[in-house]
């Protein structure tokens, strides 16, 4: 269990990389379309359509990234208050109630695949986009943060069946105000200021 | 209907149910219970539309801007450079905190960032020049809220998503409300510090040489704000086109820094993409929500329940900011934007108010629930830096700084035309 889960975390890090280049090339599009439209007046056009495209794909691909690094947002006013096993069991439910969600949104996303793929829908633009180029990945992303939600469920499980909640809480546990700070301002501390 | 919403959006919040699962069940158990038809079916759809949605590609741009910034070690320096122009007032440093979080958060949109980053930086220092260092953390914690309000905002996008509402004239109208926030946060270092000589720490003294010579310190982050803002208005780009220059211009000045190295970047986009995926499926479900509750007539009931109380739209208004600032205490500041706003808007424009206006109000809402405890996020990010103390420290500090925005929120009640009237001269 603990290599698959680690292997799929590692991919996460890559598919949220991947997704961090395509908002890169992204800016850099837009900026090239709006320069030579404003200094040349030439328009290249669909810099916007495909930023967008860029967008939804890099954000599903970022999603199971997000879940390993435990940066969805939760309200821990009760929770702080809530006794160990307590706080494993709300974090276990969360995850299940995140991962559920999720899989009702891949399975409706599937359905809007499959239509595209049936019909060959373009997009309702100059550029008459065919659909399933952007959608694929787009749900492969979905899909991939069902799978990764899964797996650190059962792992998490796992952990607290075994008595090692120190374990499920690394997995599944709120993040301490100190582990976001180092994700919000890093290195700045190790400067010896 | 509404009782029973409450009661289950309470209790999922209050299992830590990570909000976008809280929005998301929330929105399924409501349509499943009140609506003839299946809404859900609209979900792949909506929630492929509002991913792509141009106006949304903002939201990483804005969040890569600052992480360039922050990687680079532009903002470092910019903060020197404003200690030497602002730490000889009485208060030295916390003016030099609120100057930079006003001037980083011109630059990105993120509060948490702005508060990190800049107390970071600055809490060292307390010990160093004797400062009073709960009214020095107050500082840091209030500075960092600056950031929902200036421009470019995040927030101010969503919100303008949310409620159709255009994002430059926000941006417009957040100026004056926004920059008045952070001076009228000075004069109440200032009249704190006059009145408690002891607590505003060692005077520096910075002869004007020295001044001129931090300036080039001060120019990227300025520059940012110009080329971002500056497009805008020009007529030269949309906020999200505005956006992508202002990563490029953050790409390009990193690499005159010599910083822009592949590390960087990749530390860069992991932060990026780590926040954008988390706001996002926030979003995703905010929309499914809004989207169900209006199918099923609620955002309607709640309107009506409003107006059934036979106030004025004065005393509703007041009502309805005293309710928000009370939410605002035990609510997070994006969960709350993303379920208020569309709820709450339609009513507000029922009485007789400019959207506009209602979204400057709200945003320095948000930024009051920032520090407002139990639940303010910037005061354990303040709290999270010092790595001592009590986090009682924290909030006493933050205090005056409270009262400073309940002041701001009287003012811009009582003249709406400090938000309203940038956008009248160009709208």
């Amino acid at each position: 269990m603990a290599p698959l889960v680690t292997f799929a975390e590692r991919l996460s890090r890559w598919l949220a990389w991947a997704g961090g280049a395509l908002i890169v090339f992204s800016a850099l599009l837009v900026t090239v379309e709006v320069t030579l439209r404003k200094l040349f007046n030439i328009s290249i056009g669909g810099a916007d359509e495909i930023s967008g495209y860029a967008f939804g794909v890099a954000t599903s691909f970022a999603l199971a990234f997000a879940l390993f690094e435990r940066a969805h947002i939760r309200v821990d006013a009760a929770y702080n208050l809530f006794p160990r096993w307590g706080k494993l069991a709300a974090s276990l439910i969360g995850l299940a109630l995140l991962v559920g969600f999720g899989v009702v949104v891949s399975y409706m996303a599937w359905g809007l695949v499959a239509d595209t793929l049936q019909f060959g829908s373009r997009s309702i633009t100059p550029m008459r986009t065919p659909l399933a180029i952007p959608q694929i990945p787009w749900l492969a992303g979905w899909l991939f943060f069902v799978v990764c939600g899964a797996l650190i469920f059962v792992a998490a499980l796992i952990a607290v069946l075994r008595g090692d909640p120190a374990q499920a809480d690394r997995l599944i546990g709120i993040k301490s105000i100190d582990e976001q700070i180092e994700d919000e301002a890093p290195d700045l501390e190790d400067q010896g200021r | 209907m509404l009782i029973q919403t409450l009661i289950i959006l309470i209790v999922l919040i209050a299992l830590a149910v990570p909000i976008a699962a809280a929005l998301g069940w929330l929105g399924l158990t409501l349509q499943y219970m009140h609506s003839p038809m299946p809404l859900h079916r609209a979900l792949g759809d909506m929630v492929w539309q509002t991913g792509t949605d141009f106006i949304l590609v903002a939201i990483p741009m804005f969040v890569l801007l600052g992480e360039i910034l922050l990687r680079a070690g532009i903002t470092e320096r910019m903060y020197d450079g404003i200690v030497k122009w602002l730490g000889w007032l009485p208060g030295g440093l916390m003016h030099s905190n609120i100057g930079s979080s006003a001037l980083f958060a011109a630059t990105s949109g993120s509060s948490v960032a702005t508060a990190a980053t800049i107390g970071t930086i600055a809490v060292p220092q307390i010990k160093k020049r004797h400062y009073n260092e709960r009214l020095f953390l107050g500082t840091v914690a209030a500075g960092g809220t600056l950031g929902i309000l200036i421009p470019p905002s995040i927030n101010l996008i969503l919100y303008g998503l949310l409620t159709d509402t255009s994002v430059p004239e926000l941006y417009l109208a957040g100026f004056i409300p926004g920059f008045l926030l952070a001076l009228l946060f000075m004069v109440t270092i200032v009249v704190v510090c006059v009145m408690r000589p002891g607590w505003g720490g060692e005077r520096i003294t910075v002869d004007w040489a020295e001044r001129i010579r931090v300036l080039p310190a001060l120019i990227p982050p300025i520059g940012i704000f110009l080329v971002v803002v500056g497009s805008i208005y020009a007529g030269i780009a949309t906020p999200t086109e505005a956006a992508s220059l202002g990563v490029v211009a953050a790409m390009v000045l990193a690499a005159w820094n010599r910083k822009l190295t592949l590390p960087m970047m990749r530390a860069a986009v992991e932060g990026t993409m780590r926040t954008t995926a988390m706001i996002m499926l926030i979003i995703l479900a905010a929309v499914f929500l809004n989207f169900v509750l209006s199918v099923i007539g609620l955002t309607q009931a709640l309107a009506d329940f409003v107006t059934g109380l036979g106030l004025t739209p004065f005393q509703t208004m007041l009502l309805i900011v005293a309710l928000l600032v009370i939410l605002g205490c035990f609510m997070e500041t994006l969960s709350m934007l993303l379920t208020i706003a569309p709820l709450i808007t339609p009513i507000v424009v029922a009485l007789g108010y400019d959207p506009v206006w209602f979204g400057i109000l709200l945003m320095v809402i948000l930024e009051t629930a920032l520090i407002t405890p139990p639940i303010g996020i910037n005061l354990y990010v303040v709290q999270g830096i010092r790595e001592r103390g009590e986090m009682l420290d924290v909030m006493v500090g933050a205090a005056p700084f409270v009262l400073t925005m309940f002041a701001m929120i009287a003012l811009l009640m009582a003249v709406p035309g400090l938000a309203l009237w940038l956008p009248s001269l160009v709208y």
